[in-house]
């Protein structure tokens, strides 16, 4: 009897045991043994935290300006990180700005990855004339310095927070075209591709539902480290006066229009630029991390 | 598997109703591809006939057309570097090759579907493997997903896949080589009236046992839903399990098309005969080792001249096999040969 009870138990342990994880449930196993990856997640949910809620854990209004209490320095009371030259909450601008940057990456982000699958897919699918064409475009593209490039766009559009974001989406969909058409070069000749238009797929499908899923890998890690250049480069293009304009709390522009007090008031200058760092850093750390866990050559 | 006597005869093949509706007719097929060194003439003037119901079943080794036949067929040759230069492919009287892009999409998995040599990369990695059937429901017969979901898991469970309901929601990946076969059959079986099949080198990378398995899904499927199968393969063993009629290829010509019990007892061609003595279990290697072997290799498709593409590796060759491809030699009983010295043969070591 016992016996019997030892082997149930043995039975429903080996059952536990055989359930297949999940596709994402494995992903998610393997990104959490990954310190570095975690660190930035954690940095990134924490940006994120603060840019859904600007309005309820901002203890000021980012705009609303007390001259009496200008350059205050951090840890004065009322004002945990002190406030600029015309008397604004730091804190509250930082926050505020964490709203337009989260915001910047993705939409600029997502400006290239549109573009950039659709061109990298429809390039490698037909090849021929139309991979040629398509890719010397590219090539002209990628031979502009990109900050250049946004420059000119921007310069082109007409400087506002918007524009940046379309000039820095339009300046790095080359990187994107390129690390799609890779993949889906490779993975057009495979077998399932033919299988699947010997089943009668329309190359619509078999472009952007057979091959597309499986070129992903690459360019989800892009799209990571994207989100944090594209902060970084909207920060630049702030700096120069081609991307947010005053008020808007944003922080290369924070960091510009504080530049000269770098001497009597340092926090107004480097609080936008450690939020910048830190918000960069986050997206390059989850980036690697996912890359790490998608590269099976690269798991231990 | 590999038994070559064929005990209780198919009598669908031993008295071949020539009256039978001719499902799928090849006439005068070239097929090149235009490479830079130059222009490969992968098919050559091949015409193929498949009735209704019946297994044809394409023989020859690696690289002497049988697939390039089969891609022909649905289309799916590359353009460039490949070409269609003359023939056509009449399938129930329509000619294919002259059919629209979409016309031609709507055929393919719906009549005339295929399933690949390779089962371990023929399937999609990323979805699973019910997802993947029911892919090809709703796009050729717009059926919600839910519907075509349960019609997968019906299909999966009609090619014996155990426990068909939790397999669907496998990825290929989870699954052994066999199941995987039998989820691609399944794939190619998804839809209202399957016509032909055309299996190319089903059991290549399978082992044995799972080979057999799969030749007698096939077999099974084939009887139950009345389809034709055009079964590419080089191994004779499979031949003679699966064929009704038989078409021996050899570097883009056909050599020998007979009927599969003509085939195994009088081969005409040098070529068919070879193939049958290079087969282990020919008797006459039951007090040998050593097997024996076609010697020589393919010649160069590039470099092909006008005479027999076998005569460098026949023994029988003569001069005029250098300079002329052969003429058909009609045996009578839809038994053809192209051999210039078929008569010559000598059958004294053929399989029993």
């Amino acid at each position: 009897m016992a016996n019997k009870d030892v082997n149930v138990k043995n039975s429903i342990k080996i059952e536990t045991v055989l359930k297949e994880p999940g596709p994402w449930s494995e992903s998610w196993y393997n990104l959490k043994k990954n310190k570095g990856a975690m660190t930035g997640l954690f940095i990134i949910v924490i940006f994120i935290l603060m840019a859904l809620f600007a309005p309820f854990i901002s203890p000021h209004d980012p705009e609303a300006q007390t001259i009496a209490m200008r350059k205050s320095p951090p840890l004065t009371e009322g004002y945990l990180l002190g406030t600029d030259d015309l008397g604004r909450d730091m804190l509250s601008r930082l926050i505020y700005g964490s709203r337009i940057s989260m915001i910047i990456g993705v939409v600029s982000v997502g400006i290239s990855l549109v573009f950039g699958l659709l061109i990298g897919v429809i390039s490698s699918y037909y090849g021929g004339w139309i991979d040629k064409f398509i890719m010397r475009i590219i090539d002209i593209m990628l031979a502009f310095p990109y900050i250049l490039l946004t420059i000119v766009i921007v310069a082109i559009l007409g400087p506002s927070l918007t524009n940046a974001m379309i000039a820095i989406g339009i300046s790095q969909i080359p990187k994107y075209a390129r690390v799609v058409r890779a993949s889906v070069l490779a993975e057009k000749e495979s077998d399932y591709v033919l299988a699947e238009r010997s089943l009668g797929t329309s190359d619509l499908e078999l472009m952007f539902r057979t091959i597309l899923p499986n070129c992903l890998s690459a360019t989800i890690v892009q799209a990571t480290l994207g989100v944090g250049e594209a902060i970084l480069s909207s920060a630049g293009l702030s700096f120069l006066g081609l991307g947010a304009q005053p008020p808007t709390p944003e922080w290369g522009l924070m960091i510009a229009s504080s530049k000269e007090f770098i001497t009597n008031a340092w926090w107004i200058v480097t609080l936008p630029g450690i939020a910048i760092l830190l918000a960069v850093l986050g997206f390059n750390l989850l980036g690697d991390g996912i890359r790490d866990i998608l590269d099976p050559r690269m798991r231990e | 598997m590999t038994e070559l006597n064929k005990t209780t005869p198919n009598t669908d093949s031993e008295n071949p109703d020539n009256k039978k509706e001719i499902l799928l007719e090849m006439e005068n097929i070239n097929v090149s591809f235009y490479v830079q060194r130059g222009v490969i003439r992968a098919v050559k003037n091949l015409s193929l006939k498949i009735h209704k119901g019946e297994t044809l079943t394409l023989v020859g080794e690696s690289g002497c057309g049988k697939s390039v036949t089969a891609h022909t067929i649905n289309q799916l040759i590359p353009m460039p570097p490949g070409k269609i230069e003359s023939g056509s492919v009449k399938y129930r009287g329509r000619d294919l090759l002259k059919l629209k892009k979409s016309e031609i999409e709507a055929l393919r998995g719906t009549q005339i579907s295929m399933i690949f040599q390779e089962p371990m990369t023929a399937l999609n990695p990323v979805f699973t493997v019910g997802e993947q059937i029911a892919d090809v429901f709703m796009s050729h017969q717009k059926m919600k997903h839910k519907e075509a979901f349960s019609k997968a898991i019906e299909l999966l469970d009609l090619v014996k896949i155990p426990s068909p309901a939790e397999r669907a929601k496998s990825y290929p990946h989870q699954l052994s080589g066999g199941m995987r076969q039998r989820a691609m059959i399944a794939m190619a079986l998804a839809s209202p009236e399957p016509g032909l099949m055309i299996a190319d080198e089903p059991t290549t990378a399978l082992d044995v046992t799972i080979q057999a398995q799969i030749l007698d899904l096939l077999s099974d499927l084939k009887k139950k839903i009345n389809m034709s199968l055009l079964l590419i393969t080089h191994d004779m063993g499979v031949v003679a399990e699966m064929a009704d009629r038989v078409v021996v290829m050899y570097a883009g010509s056909k050599v020998e098309e007979a009927d599969v019990f003509q085939i195994f007892d009088e081969p005409c061609h040098p070529y068919t005969l070879g193939l049958l003595n290079s087969l282990p279990s020919n008797p006459k290697y039951k007090n040998s080792t050593r097997l024996e072997a076609i010697d020589g290799t393919v010649p160069d498709l590039l470099t092909l001249g006008d005479g027999c593409p076998f005569e460098n590796r026949c023994i029988y060759a003569t001069a005029i096999c250098n300079e002329s491809f052969p003429p058909a030699f009609d045996l009578g009983n839809g038994h053809t040969v192209w051999c210039h010295n078929h008569t010559k043969i000598d059958r004294s070591t053929n399989v029993e």
